[in-house]
């Protein structure tokens, strides 16, 4: 397994200069010079003579002197020293732009992912278990319907039930405007104000990963190996959870790392609507406003997530089916 | 015996082996096993019940999006600010029944109209709500006998037999608020309102103005105490005096307030948006402005009596009684009913796109903007036709991306397949790459630093083609695993064994499977896409404004009072892409559970 | 006295097309310490009744008729908790496909020890010492490092070996053998039957040994029910059904044309059943077997026989049981 690992590792690093040169190409494509838009606001008050003489110190600074390999390789390099580069729009560095929404990001998503897990995986059983019965019927519906809903038309209905009709919730932000209180409380605020984003999250992802372990579970209590324990005389209970979820948890495992990534995608436009200042937000406004630092800076930490996915997938491979080792 | 006769008889004799001696009549599941597998797949499809229905649905929609764009063209710069937000419903025009038959005047606003009958009481009809509070239809009580009335964009004024005067609807302008040197005025002429403003003129030929004078900056100078009657759209005022002259009421130049001089002594006067009017003693039409279109055609008229304005028409009666309308003609604004000249009509009433003639019995006879189906969204424009453009452009985007996509896989997948070793390695290595590519945020990058250099089409374009790059890994990995399964198939490897040449046999027994199974994926991946693409619009990524889309007709929608109170702006579009989606999704699952059976048994 | 007693047994199954009469009034019985052959083609009902004692069937699939006694109790008024305790503990099942019978995810080990641990009580420990006993006594080499295997790991006949020992785990009274060797090679088919007969003279088991193979019957069987559509049609003690008898049912007779034996002179071709079984939604009116009878009557297409018993132990579903009285295409 270790060496399994090892290799789908060597792998990632190497797909990971794959996607940053890519990265990097597209960045180069970005019109305009940034050393031009630097000293943009200054231009006016300056003679002919100082403002070039700047300008070439901003292009060296910027390292845009230098052949655009020798670029990347600066860029890289810094980039894997923690450096991210300065943000033209906040007038800092990058880092400390992302880090706070970084984290923002990763709460909401996780009590999403955590809430959907929770629901689906249970769901998908008795629903297995149940085919073809009226609750199944029902339950097929509904997850025909919230997959087939793009997640902006869930959260504009969730608005309008929950927040404007009925205001249970608040519709944006990540604390109440001037809150105070203790840090329990704090932490409750925020999730009270989590309920709707991650509500309309959880009912866009229900319907695909409640399928998937339905069909899962069905393909593996189908399996002689089932009719063999349930000779045995294992309790109906065992064989669903034990023999059965064992071997559906492979198709579900690749699905759901699948799925986690495109929760962190799609988080830009639930991070968009609600106004959560998370990386999705960062990047919608970095777009915005020409801010390609910070695009480029969020870009790279989608794709060490989508590795990160891979890598966790492939683990998880490992561990639930002993075929794979012999690979 | 011959050769020949040889083989044809062994060859019947290895049929009768396969099949038996089928003398008997078929019976259903001998039948069935004969069916070509194509037709298998339509009978199984056909016999489920909810995907037919998801298809009936999907062609429905499929169809008005196809066919209603190409009957009604969109004008893609049409806003209209006299049309914002207005609900679904057609009873702008719905003269009240106790009103029918006894009118003494109607005044015609925005989105809705007013009434005065002949006792003297006020009716309001149409789309008569202004915001969630301010709805036109509280007539404020106690006005005793109400002998005129006049309607603007979202406010009325109503005169009384006392010559009090009153007010109500949206005062955010102050267009409600009466001047108090007015309020002593007993002897009231003519009320007048207009968009967010509001004037009166008296007998002894003074104007009173109020409102937003920010719009219109109302200057009367000289005039004051000579109009006879004066003419107000969205962005001036125009007077007639007691001695025939048309005059502008404006400080600034606008498009009609520069008069004809050699007009002659005119005796009405009208304003459309962009143009002004006359009526001249000896019965001509006189029309100046920005003069478009068919604006202009009323100027042949002889024996003109009065004119009355619209937005973009002209209404005018002439000495015979009849009424002529022209001008733009978008919503029958312009076209008279033949009724309306069979009747005896003694008064027509015209504003923005609305009209009435009102016969010598009292009742109404209407013709123009009844409402719209689906509501308007807030630049006015009507929201089922950007429903249905923006389904066109929607579906469109979707179909050429999966188009792209299905290719692309089919190709990569199909080498991948069938050269395997290190090109198919590479291929393979190549897709996981693309389908780990974070999809939404990378669509945004791509699609906000190529987008900037290039027009809207080349956008639509390369939103086609960034949707149709980043999702063939799915359809490559299905060929590839079909080419595979059928590659060490006992048959081929049979086949090859004999010597048939694998190339052929590969691909005539792939094809029929891959088929299926591509249209299967395809069909599902026609609604991600779908999906896709709206989200990238609603994010203002994808197709802009003003060319619509569903997904970036629901751009700004997210906001409290458009959920509530203009509901009809997300929830049509919603329901427009929800039902599509939720159809094409069902109609895969159909698709899938005919092409293979044994899933449906699951 | 009779382990097992299936009287007019009809489990049926419902389809989309309408019900499939899987097993249409089977009788037969398992004596203690005796094997009971069931023999017939495929679909012909036999696995069907098998899993019909264990209630086992498909969710579609039901007993509609008759009773199945098994030690005196009927199995049709367990409770759900009743059949836990005869499951792999009473009656066990070793089913045709060893390849795909094991849960791939599991080592040996963990699926050996779970009958002990739930028919027993067993704890871990003390079921792991029972599972290196078993797999040693169905003659599996290193069962130390076995147990620690996955199912992959091992071959086709060393998977049926462990599948042996879990159905024998607990001893049971009844063994249910499904078509157990015709997925393996002819040289393990014959080491496997081997150890199945040992292991049945050493415990006592009776076996109820399901399979389309006469020779394999023959090698097992006490006794021969031949079953065909959902009906056994003849029923007799495995020596009666192989000798040259005067009373038979013509499709016994068939399936024992068709197979090769010594004495069978060179040159001589073997005699096949013309025609295929029918399908259980269109069966034939009359005698099911007519249609590929050489024998068959206008009678036999129009009535339908029933079981007569011809002798002592001895029942043929046939109007013309005796041999010498049919005649080709009467």
């Amino acid at each position: 397994m270790a060496k399994y690992i090892a290799k789908r590792l060597v792998y990632m690093v190497f797909v990971f200069f794959i996607m940053s040169i890519l990265m990097f190409g597209i960045y180069k494509m970005v019109p305009g010079d940034p050393a031009r838009l630097l000293l943009e606001g200054s231009k006016a008050g300056m003679k002919p003579e100082v403002y070039e003489m700047q300008y070439q110190q901003a292009r060296e600074r910027l390292g845009l002197d230098k052949p655009i390999p020798v670029q990347y390789a600066v860029w890289i390099t810094n980039m894997l020293k923690g450096d991210f580069g300065y943000s033209s729009n906040y007038r800092k560095d990058v880092i400390d732009v992302v880090a706070q929404p970084l984290s923002n990001t990763m709460q909401l998503n996780l009590v999403a992912i955590v809430v959907v897990f929770a629901i689906t995986i249970p769901l998908g059983i008795i629903c297995a278990v149940k085919k073809r019965s009226t609750f199944d019927n029902v339950v097929q519906v509904f997850s025909v319907v919230g997959y087939s809903l793009p997640t902006f038309i869930i959260a504009l209905v969730l608005i309008c039930l929950l927040a404007v009709k009925a205001p249970i919730f608040p519709v944006s932000g990540v604390n109440s405007v001037g809150f105070t209180g203790s840090a329990l409380a704090k932490a409750f605020d925020k999730l009270w104000h989590m309920a709707l984003p991650v509500l309309v999250m959880v009912l866009g992802s229900i319907g695909s990963i409640t399928r998937y372990v339905r069909a899962a579970m069905i393909e593996s209590l189908s399996m002689d190996y089932i009719r063999t324990a349930r000779a045995k005389g294992v309790r109906e209970r065992a064989v669903i959870y034990s023999h059965a979820f064992r071997n559906a948890l492979l198709p579900i495992v690749t699905i759901v790392t699948g799925w986690i990534m495109s929760v962190f995608s799609g988080s830009v436009i639930i991070e968009n609507i609600f106004l959560w200042p998370g990386i999705g937000k960062i990047l919608f406004d970095g777009l915005m406003q020409q801010d390609f630092m910070v695009v480029l800076a969020m870009q790279m930490f989608y794709v060490i997530i989508a590795l990160l996915g891979n890598l966790i997938m492939d683990i998880a491979y490992c561990m639930v089916d002993p075929r794979v080792k012999l690979d | 015996m011959s050769k020949e006769n040889k083989a044809k008889k062994s060859r019947v004799s290895i049929l009768g082996l396969l099949f038996g001696n089928r003398k008997k009549q078929l019976s259903f599941l001998e039948e069935e096993q004969l069916q070509s597998p194509m037709r298998t797949v339509i009978k199984n499809f056909v016999a489920n019940k909810v995907a037919m229905v998801s298809l009936i649905i999907f062609l429905i929609i499929f169809l008005s999006v196809l066919i209603y764009p190409a009957v009604n063209h969109i004008d893609l710069t049409y806003q209209e600010q006299t049309q914002q937000n207005v609900a679904p419903g057609f009873n702008m025009m719905k003269v009240p029944k106790k009103l029918q038959g006894n009118i003494k005047e109607i005044s015609v606003g925005s989105t809705f109209s007013v009434g005065v009958s002949n006792d003297g009481e006020v009716f309001v009809w149409g789309k008569t709500k202004i915001t969630s509070v301010i709805d036109v239809k509280d007539i404020p009580e106690n006005m005793g006998k109400v002998v005129q009335v006049a309607a603007g964009a979202d406010h009325v004024l109503a005169l009384n037999d006392q010559g009090e005067l009153f007010a109500w609807g949206n005062s955010r302008n102050k267009q409600c608020a009466i001047p108090e040197n007015l309020k002593t005025v007993k002897n009231i002429k003519r009320i007048y309102s207009g968009f967010q403003c509001s004037a009166a003129v008296t007998e002894d030929g003074n104007v009173y103005f109020w409102g937003n004078t920010g719009i219109i900056d109302f200057k009367i100078g000289e005039y004051q105490g000579q109009i006879d009657k004066i003419a107000i759209n969205s962005q001036g005022v125009l007077g007639l005096t007691k001695d025939g002259q048309v005059v502008s009421l404006t400080a600034n130049e606008l498009a009609f307030s520069r008069i004809p001089e050699e007009m002659g002594k005119a005796v009405d006067i009208a304003l459309t948006a962009q143009t002004g009017a006359a009526v001249t003693e000896d019965g001509k039409v006189y029309v100046w402005g920005n003069k478009t279109k068919t604006i202009h055609e009323g100027e042949t008229l002889e024996g003109v009596v009065s004119i009355e304005g619209g937005r973009y028409h002209y209404t005018a009666m002439l000495a015979n009684g009849d009424v002529v309308a022209w001008g733009h003609d978008d919503f029958g604004q312009s076209s008279v009913p033949s009724k309306v000249n069979k009747a005896n009509v003694t008064t027509v009433y015209t504003g923005y796109y609305q009209n009435y003639a009102i016969t010598d019995s009292g009742k109404a006879i209407t013709w123009g903007l009844k409402g719209y189906i689906l509501g308007t969204d807030n630049y006015g424009r009507d929201v089922l036709s950007r429903i249905m453009h923006g389904g066109r452009m929607t579906m469109t985007i979707g179909a050429i991306a999966i188009i792209i996509s299905v290719t692309i896989g089919i190709i990569i997948g199909g080498v991948s397949g069938y050269f395997g070793g290190k090109v198919d390695m590479i291929l393979m290595r190549i897709a996981e790459i693309v389908y780990a590519l974070p999809f939404l945020p990378f669509a945004m990058t791509l699609s906000a630093i190529i987008g900037n250099k290039i027009n809207e089409t080349q956008r639509i374009a390369l939103i086609m083609v960034i949707l149709g790059l980043l999702s063939w890994p799915g359809d490559a990995r299905l060929v590839r695993a079909q080419v595979l399964a059928e590659r060490n198939k006992e048959f081929v490897t049979a086949a090859r064994a004999v010597g048939v040449r694998q190339k052929g046999i590969i691909f005539r027994h792939i094809i029929p499977n891959v088929v299926s199974v591509i249209i299967v994926s395809a069909t599902l991946g026609f609604a991600s896409a779908m999906l896709t693409e709206s989200g990238l619009s609603f994010l203002g990524f994808g197709v802009r404004e003003p060319r619509p889309t569903w997904g970036n007709m629901l751009n700004g929608c997210q906001s409290s009072t458009v959920i509530l109170q203009y509901w009809w702006r997300w929830v049509f579009p919603s329901i427009a892409l929800g039902l599509s989606t939720i159809s094409i999704n069902l109609i895969g699952d159909g698709l899938r559970d005919a092409v293979d059976p044994k899933a449906n048994e699951r | 006295m009779a382990l097992l007693e299936l009287k007019d047994l009809h489990t049926f199954f419902q389809t989309k097309r309408g019900t499939v009469k899987a097993v249409n009034g089977v009788s037969y019985s398992v004596d203690a310490g005796k094997t009971l052959g069931v023999v017939g083609e495929s679909g012909s009902g036999k696995s069907v009744s098998a899993m019909s004692i264990l209630r086992l069937l498909d969710s579609n699939g039901y007993v509609a008729d008759g009773e199945i006694i098994f030690d005196g109790k009927n199995i049709q008024d367990c409770t759900k908790k009743e059949m836990y305790k005869i499951r792999g503990n009473e009656i066990s099942v070793i089913f045709q496909e060893p390849m795909t019978s094991l849960n791939p995810v599991f080592t040996i080990e963990r699926q050996l020890s779970e009958p002990f641990i739930i028919h027993q009580g067993m704890n871990k420990k003390q079921a792991k010492a029972k599972v290196i006993e078993m797999l040693s006594s169905v003659k599996i080499p290193n069962p130390e490092s076995v147990a620690k295997q996955y199912p992959h790991q091992l071959s086709g006949g060393m998977r049926q070996r462990v599948m042996i020992a879990i159905a024998l785990a607990c001893q049971p009274k009844l063994l249910i053998a499904d078509e157990p060797t015709t997925a393996l090679d002819v040289t393990i088919q014959a080491q496997i039957l081997k150890l199945m007969n040992d292991l049945k003279k050493e415990k006592g088991t009776s076996i109820l040994f399901i399979t389309h193979d006469l020779g394999v019957i023959n090698q097992m069987a006490d006794d021969v029910a031949v079953m065909y559509c959902g009906q056994v049609v003849e029923m007799a003690p495995a020596k009666k059904i192989f000798t040259k008898q005067k009373y038979s049912h013509p499709y016994t007779e068939g399936l024992m044309e068709s197979i090769p034996r010594l004495d069978t002179p060179a040159g001589v071709r073997l005699e096949a059943i013309p025609g295929a079984v029918p399908h259980p939604l269109d069966l034939p009116k009359g005698c099911k077997f007519a249609p590929r009878c050489k024998y068959a009557t206008d009678k036999c297409r129009e009535e339908e026989p029933t079981l007569v018993k011809i002798e002592e132990n001895h029942q043929i579903r046939c109007f013309y049981p005796e041999k010498e009285m049919r005649k080709d295409g009467k």
